[in-house]
């Protein structure tokens, strides 16, 4: 008679929040990073695509069509391509092609162009003429750029930035592939290579529960800046 | 005194070609008064509106204001001289997440007004737009009306010379439309304000208006003072400002008389009844319409007197017509139709 020996490959539940928790921060670091650089350069180009429209400071469809072709070809690519595409690129800026700092351009790169989108459909989202209001009003192209349009699309922009977070902690899960760190390179690592379920389902669980608490955080911010 | 001399704008086209909105557009706007410029949808009147704000630029032409020619002007130094244009939009475009106050102020933050003198011209302009009470109030907490005596306080918040009122009643209640006007009429009379209404709606020139422009196909067909146009029998837009219409059923045996007459050209408001007097009848008044305009009593009338008392009377009434300055057309006759004018 045979005994069948079972070799549980499951780490034991006690032990995953040690585990878990140090990942976690790496992906909250990894996207962290990212996000700032979305929001400062994306937000840049956001804000020129919408004021070189026509509805914009500076009407000018060269510059509109270029920044929107970019805007476009940035959009196009899935992230797993583009991740293998510019590795060069990744090394060449960071000098490796893994962990956090080889996972950050990538992202950066897949971020800025649709943020940038984001914020060009929050500020098309406002009545058209809110910045000929600025400039009857005698500001300057910066004033109405800052107290005009993004103070008033503010509860557009945050839920923009809300979407583009949550894409990006997607991502970074994304990046764990490719040895990024983060809860992503723990699914891929343990659940996947290792067939350990209890990594797996935790990983889950904090990624639904991330989600949910960054659109809950972020559709509270957005209603309180309304006052429509 | 606002000069628009030999205004064109054009809009490039796709094949190359120019799509050209304003042609030609000569214009003077009179301090102190009410200047409205009408015409139908596509005649040009928002584009005229924009190219008046400097919101667009006209592709030539000028437009001078105290003896500066701002369209020649560096974007610094427009920005300086468009303290002396104020806009209303038509849906008075307030910033929704200011209050009322902020959204006042917003032109004084522009140019780095201190606070404290901020804070004393919103709480004027609030008196003066009656809005004291609702300083806190976000846009949405405000009426139709409220919201667009707001936006006008905000036009004048750099105390300008000329404001520029685009369709700024459209869309409203009738009673908001009436406090509008009121505020618009209170700023020309108190202010000395230029404003320029630009507007489709005949009630609302035939109310304020001093003087009117018409465009029509980017072009001024008609310009005047609102009651020389009403006044001039040969005006379309006098005829939409004061419009009198003819009854379907008028007495065969009779002559009937088309009539203006105004105040303002020393005609005695009771010319009918002393008309009356001397032909001895009492003349059938079919339809009437009288208005203040420009503070004179402006009146159309459709009259009728038998023909045979007409035929009696003819000279006597022609010379009493002319001597009272009612200008009159005899629109059915037993004899061929005339038309007489005052001298």
């Amino acid at each position: 008679m045979s005994k069948d020996i079972v070799l549980d490959q499951n780490t034991p539940w006690t032990e995953i929040p040690e585990m878990l928790l140090p990942a976690y921060l790496e992906t909250w670091t990894m996207v962290g990073i990212v996000m700032t650089l979305v929001i400062i350069i994306g937000g840049i180009t956001g804000i020129a695509l919408f004021n070189s429209s026509d509805r914009g400071l500076f009407e000018n469809r060269k510059l509109y069509g270029a920044l929107s072709a970019i805007v476009n070809i940035g959009r196009s690519l899935p992230f797993l391509v583009l991740m293998a595409a510019i590795i060069p690129l990744t090394k060449w800026l960071t000098g490796t092609t893994i962990g956090i700092a080889a996972a950050v351009v990538p992202m950066t790169i897949a971020g800025i162009p649709f943020f940038a989108r984001l914020v060009e459909n929050a500020l098309n989202e406002l009545p058209p003429e809110i910045t000929s209001v600025g400039r009857v009003s005698s500001g300057t192209s910066l004033q109405i750029i800052h107290q005009v349009q993004l103070k008033e699309s503010l509860p557009s922009l945050i839920s923009a930035a809300t979407l583009n977070l949550i894409a990006m902690i997607e991502y970074s899960a994304i990046a764990g592939t490719i040895g990024a760190g983060g809860i992503g390179y723990l699914a891929v690592l343990y659940g996947y290579q290792r067939f350990d379920h209890h990594i797996m389902i935790a990983t889950i669980i904090t990624l639904i529960a991330t989600i949910q608490a960054v659109q809950f955080i972020g559709n509270r911010i957005s209603a309180s800046l309304k006052h429509a | 005194m606002y000069e628009i001399r030999n205004l064109n704008k054009s809009y490039p086209l796709k094949n190359g070609g120019a799509a050209q909105v304003l042609k030609d557009i000569n214009l003077s706007i009179a301090k102190g008064k009410i200047t409205a410029i009408v015409g139908p949808s596509g005649s040009g009147k928002s584009t005229l509106s924009k190219c008046l704000s400097l919101l667009e630029y006209p592709s030539s032409g000028e437009l001078i204001l105290d003896d500066t020619v701002l369209n020649k002007l560096s974007a610094e130094a427009l920005r300086q001289q468009r303290q002396k244009i104020g806009l209303i939009f038509q849906s008075s475009a307030l910033l929704k997440r200011r209050t009322a106050a902020e959204n006042i102020a917003l032109p004084l933050e522009f140019l780095g007004v201190v606070d404290h003198q901020i804070k004393d011209r919103v709480a004027y302009l609030l008196e003066n737009v009656k809005l004291s009470d609702r300083a806190n109030h976000y846009p949405a907490q405000l009426s139709g009306g409220q919201q667009q005596r707001v936006g006008i306080a905000r036009a004048l918040a750099l105390q300008p010379s000329i404001v520029i009122a685009d369709e700024a009643t459209s869309g409203l209640d009738p009673d908001s439309t009436q406090s509008i006007l009121k505020l618009l009429t209170e700023l020309r009379d108190e202010l000395g304000l230029s404003v320029i209404l630009i507007t489709h709606e005949m009630d609302v020139v035939r109310q304020i208006a001093d003087d009117v422009a018409v465009l029509s196909h980017g072009e001024i067909a008609e310009q005047g003072s609102v009651l020389d146009l009403i006044l001039n029998p040969e005006s379309a837009i006098g005829a939409k400002i004061l419009p009198l219409h003819i009854p379907a059923v008028l007495p065969t045996d009779h002559t009937i008389f088309s009539a203006t007459y105004s105040s303002a050209l020393d005609t005695p408001l009771n010319w009918l009844s002393q008309l009356s007097i001397h032909v001895g009848y009492g003349l059938d008044v079919h339809t009437s319409t009288v208005e203040v305009i420009s503070n004179a009593t402006v009146g159309k009338i459709i009259f009728s007197l038998p023909d045979a008392l007409y035929n009696k009377h003819k000279t006597q009434i022609e010379s009493q017509l002319a001597k009272w300055n009612v200008q009159f057309k005899v629109i059915q006759s037993a004899q061929p139709c005339s038309q007489h004018a005052a001298a």
